[in-house]
C-alpha cells in the first residue's frame, strides 16, 4: 500500500467517525466494548461446571391502575449441561423446580402438589421445550443456558457501555443492548471475576414499558453439587397432578348448568 | 384445602368490610431475553387465546393480565360459597354459561342477592387459580381433587402454576 491509498484510508476512517450517519449505515451501532465485557462474563459461566446464585427480583405489573413493583427470591443451583434446580419465592408463592437431565419437576409449595414430565437432554432444549409445551418460562433463563453469550448476542441490535457503577458495594460495569423487542442492561463485576450483578430487562413493547430487575449475590461456581439436588423426593403428604400442555383445556366433564345456582 | 395462612385470606376478610385490598400476585413470568427475541418469530397470542377461552377473566396472573385490569390476584379470591358482598371488584365480568348468569371477578363467581352479591359454586367446566377456603382434598381413582360446595376442583398445572377445574364426579 503506497502513501497516496494509505492517506486515502486513513481520510475515509476520519470521515466515517466525524459523520454518524456514515458510521450508522456502515456498521449497526454495536459498542465494541460492550461486547467485550458482555463476552468476558458470559465465557466465566459457561466455562463453570456448576454454579449457584441467588437473585432477588422486582418486575413491574399494573393492578387496580397502579404500576407495581413485584418481588420474588430466587436461588438456583445448576450443573451443565443437564441439571437444574430453583427455589422460586415470593410473599405468595413458593415454587421449586428440578431437572435430572430426564425429567422436569414442578412443585407448588402452597398447596403441596407437584407435577413431573419426561425432558430433554440439555438445558437449552429443556427451557424451549417447557416453553412451547407448557407455557412455562425459567425465571433467569438468560444465565441458565450453556451458551449464554450466543444465546444474548443473537437478538442485538444496538449496544452501549456506560463506565463503571458500584452495585451494592462492588464495582461494576454498566453495559446496554437493545433489541427489537427488549432493551437490557447488565451490571458485570470489575476484575477477576466478571460475574453479572445486576440485570434489567425493559419490555418496550408493552404498554407502560415494564421492567424486569434482578440483583445478584452469593455466586458460586464450580461448588459440589450432588446428584439428589436435582432429584425430585416427594413429601409423603405431596400429590402428584398433570402438567397440561400449553394450549389444552383442562380435562372435565362438559359444562353443564350450574347445579347452586 | 391443605392451605396455610395466606395473604388473601386476610385480604377476603378485608372486602367483607369493605376495604379494598389490591393484592398483586408475585407468580408472574415474563420471558428473558433470549425467549423474548423468539416471540418475533412465533405467534405471541397463542396464550392471550388460551386463557381467555378458558378462564373466562384470566385466572393466569401474568403480563397480558393488565390487558382486563385483573391483577387483583388474591383480593377476592378466598371468599366462601355464600358470603355475601356490596359489590364485586371493579373488573367484573359477566358471563353466562348454559342460560345462568354469572358476574366474574379473579374467578369467584357472584349472582345477585337483595342490595348485593352472593359467592356461588362456579359452573361446571371452568378453570379458576384457587379452590374455595376450606375445600377438602380427595382421591378418586388415584387422581387427587378439592371438594367444596357439593362439587370438585381437579387441579393441574398450566403455565407453570397449579389451575382447578370444576366438575362432578
Amino acid at each position: 500500500m503506497n502513501i497516496k491509498s494509505l492517506f486515502a484510508v486513513s481520510l475515509g476512517a476520519a470521515l466515517a467517525l466525524s459523520s454518524p450517519r456514515v458510521a450508522a449505515s456502515a456498521t449497526p451501532a454495536l459498542n465494541p466494548e460492550a461486547d467485550r465485557r458482555l463476552l468476558t462474563a458470559c465465557n466465566l459461566l459457561a466455562a463453570a461446571k456448576t454454579f449457584t446464585v441467588r437473585a432477588e427480583v422486582w418486575e413491574d405489573f399494573v393492578s387496580a391502575g397502579h404500576k407495581v413493583s413485584v418481588t420474588r427470591l430466587i436461588d438456583a443451583q445448576v450443573r451443565r449441561p443437564n441439571r437444574l434446580q430453583l427455589e422460586v419465592r415470593s410473599s405468595q408463592d413458593s415454587h421449586g423446580y428440578w431437572y435430572d437431565g430426564k425429567v422436569l419437576t414442578l412443585l407448588d409449595r402452597v398447596n403441596n402438589l407437584y407435577g413431573s414430565t419426561a425432558a430433554p437432554d440439555n438445558l437449552e432444549k429443556l427451557l424451549d421445550a417447557a416453553r412451547e409445551r407448557f407455557g412455562i418460562n425459567f425465571p433467569l433463563e438468560d444465565l441458565l443456558v450453556n451458551d449464554p453469550y450466543a444465546s444474548a448476542r443473537a437478538g442485538i441490535k444496538e449496544s452501549a457501555y456506560f463506565g463503571q457503577e458500584v452495585i451494592l458495594g462492588v464495582p461494576c460495569h454498566h453495559l446496554a443492548f437493545s433489541t427489537p423487542v427488549v432493551d437490557w442492561q447488565i451490571w458485570i463485576q470489575d476484575g477477576e471475576r466478571p460475574l453479572p450483578r445486576k440485570l434489567v430487562i425493559t419490555y418496550k413493547q408493552e404498554e407502560t414499558a415494564p421492567q424486569f430487575t434482578a440483583i445478584f449475590s452469593d455466586w458460586k461456581l464450580n461448588s459440589d453439587l450432588p446428584e439428589n439436588t436435582f432429584r425430585f423426593e416427594p413429601q409423603p403428604a405431596a400429590a402428584k397432578i398433570e402438567i397440561l400442555p400449553v394450549d389444552e383445556v383442562p380435562a372435565s366433564v362438559p359444562p353443564q348448568t350450574s347445579s347452586h345456582p | 384445602m391443605n392451605t396455610p395462612s395466606h395473604p388473601s385470606r386476610l385480604c377476603a376478610v378485608a372486602i367483607l368490610a369493605a376495604v379494598t385490598c389490591a393484592s398483586p400476585s408475585a407468580w408472574a413470568d415474563r420471558p428473558g431475553v433470549r425467549s423474548s427475541n423468539r416471540d418475533r418469530d412465533i405467534n405471541v397470542n397463542v396464550r392471550r387465546d388460551v386463557d381467555v377461552n378458558v378462564n373466562v377473566n384470566g385466572s393466569r396472573r401474568h403480563r397480558h393480565d393488565r390487558d382486563n385490569g385483573s391483577f387483583w390476584g388474591g383480593l377476592a379470591t378466598g371468599l366462601v360459597i355464600g358470603a355475601i358482598i356490596s359489590s364485586p371488584p371493579p373488573h367484573q365480568q359477566t358471563v353466562v354459561v348454559k342460560n345462568v348468569t354469572y358476574i366474574v371477578a379473579d374467578d369467584v363467581y357472584y349472582q345477585p342477592s337483595g342490595t348485593g352479591f352472593v359467592v356461588v359454586n362456579p359452573p361446571l367446566g371452568v378453570t379458576v387459580a384457587t379452590c374455595p377456603p376450606g375445600a377438602v382434598q380427595t382421591v378418586v381413582n388415584g387422581q387427587v381433587y378439592f371438594q367444596a360446595g357439593g362439587i370438585y376442583y381437579r387441579p393441574a398445572m398450566q403455565n407453570g402454576v397449579t389451575v382447578y377445574t370444576t366438575l362432578s364426579l
